[in-house]
């Protein structure tokens, strides 16, 4: 019986001791520039509930382009313009698409957050089916903002795995009374600046042996890497991407909200043969139309940006995103 | 080559009772059996794991065990 009482009382002391650590968790845990790389629900939870709590702020929403894709968070666009004393919320993230946008909308507006005004990047590429990110919502969204869609809007989504099993019920059990636990992935992203100190680590070592610098040269952006990633088909309603974009811009006329969105910086002379197309120009002119038949603003940076200010396609440079963040602060000046 | 010899415990009659005369296995023994300390220990292994844990870990069962 000493034994059992013992044993008793040291799961009362871990228990204790990992409440107190949690209280104190959700206290101090910060907030960064942006979501990070495998941010999770828990946490995505807690930065909405935040920026309802505060100001409204210039919110921005979309893909890997306005998240600052390869870069530090201090050297994205919404970072750099929150420097030079934006007031704005960076909830854009790698992986988005217009269904991804629109669900992030829902998520925000239905928790009460009440945007100054909305910026969103609206990526050609993301219309061509064959994208991963087409029809299916990012994984730490779906679950917050999948009960939000009408069933008719879900329906065209890809159905989200559903994992039943003990594991997993038992991870979802843990998350919702422990913090710490459910975000773990992003206490381990903000303490080592990887999805995790293993991955950290081998970075560190494959910058400091130069294989990092050789597999960059090795894995240069070439023409032919992109072939398919624009789908040229005239786009129409039954794009489901089409159809997100459509329900953005309603949701953002209907609530009022100022938006501005800004046609994706494309990289013309390294995908030439794909998109310097009648068609490609006759889809980019039936986004552009449909985003402004809803009042909302377009900013055209398709071709504003020189091959060297690009990465890769779409995703800009530190310097690019210098520049983007000049353009944009020009143009959210406009009222 | 081990002399056995030199390292039988005096007194011992079996291997718990060597155990118990180990000054290690004594001093983590006496410690441990404290709960505090024991739910401390425990508490630490907690959150190196979750801290050092890997980024698959997806499964509840994988992580806290």
């Amino acid at each position: 019986m000493p034994l059992l009482r013992n044993l008793g009382l040291a799961a009362l002391v871990l228990v204790a001791a990992l409440g107190v650590t949690d209280v104190a968790f959700l206290r101090a845990v910060p907030s960064p520039p942006r979501l990070g790389t495998n941010f999770s629900s828990a946490f995505l939870h807690l930065e909405i509930e935040r920026l309802r709590r505060e100001e409204p702020r210039t919110v921005f929403l979309g893909d890997s382009v306005l998240w600052g894709y390869a870069l530090r968070p201090s050297e994205s666009a919404p970072a750099l313009l929150a420097a030079g004393g934006l007031r704005d919320a960076n909830f854009a993230f790698e992986g988005g698409s217009p269904a991804n946008t629109y669900a992030m909308l829902e998520l925000l507006l239905a928790s009460g957050v009440r945007p100054a005004r909305v910026v969103f990047n609206v990526n050609q590429k993301t219309f061509n089916v064959a994208d991963s990110a087409y029809a299916t919502l990012h994984p730490s969204v779906a679950p917050l903002a999948r009960p939000l869609l009408r069933p008719a809007d879900a329906a065209l989504l890809e159905p989200g795995a559903a994992d039943d099993s003990l594991s997993a019920q038992l991870d979802r059990e843990a998350g919702a009374l422990w913090h710490l636990y459910a975000m773990r992935a992003d206490v381990r992203e903000m303490l080592f600046g990887d999805i995790d100190a293993a991955h950290a680590l081998h970075a560190a070592l494959e910058v400091a042996s130069g294989a990092k610098a050789r597999a960059d040269a090795r894995d240069a952006p070439t023409t032919e890497r992109f072939e398919g990633s624009y789908d040229l088909a005239p786009l129409g309603t039954g794009n489901v991407s089409v159809h997100y974009l459509a329900l953005t811009v309603a949701a953002l006329r209907d609530a009022h909200i100022p938006a501005v969105a800004i046609l994706t910086p494309t990289n013309h002379a390294l995908l030439h043969p794909y998109v310097d197309t009648p068609q490609y120009a006759g889809n980019l002119a039936y986004v552009r139309r449909l985003i402004e038949r809803s009042g909302a603003r377009v900013v055209d940076l398709d071709r504003a940006f020189a091959p060297a200010e690009f990465l890769d396609n779409d995703h800009l440079t530190a310097a690019g995103n210098r520049r983007l963040a000049r353009r944009l602060a020009t143009e959210l000046a406009d009222p | 080559m081990i002399d056995a010899e030199k390292h039988v415990v005096p007194g011992a009659r079996d291997v718990r009772d060597v155990l118990a005369k180990d000054p290690i296995v004594r001093v983590l023994g006496s410690r441990l059996a404290n709960p505090v300390v024991l739910g401390l220990v425990a508490f630490a292994i907690v959150l190196v794991t979750i801290v050092f844990g890997p980024s698959s870990d997806t499964r509840f069962i994988y992580t806290a065990f």
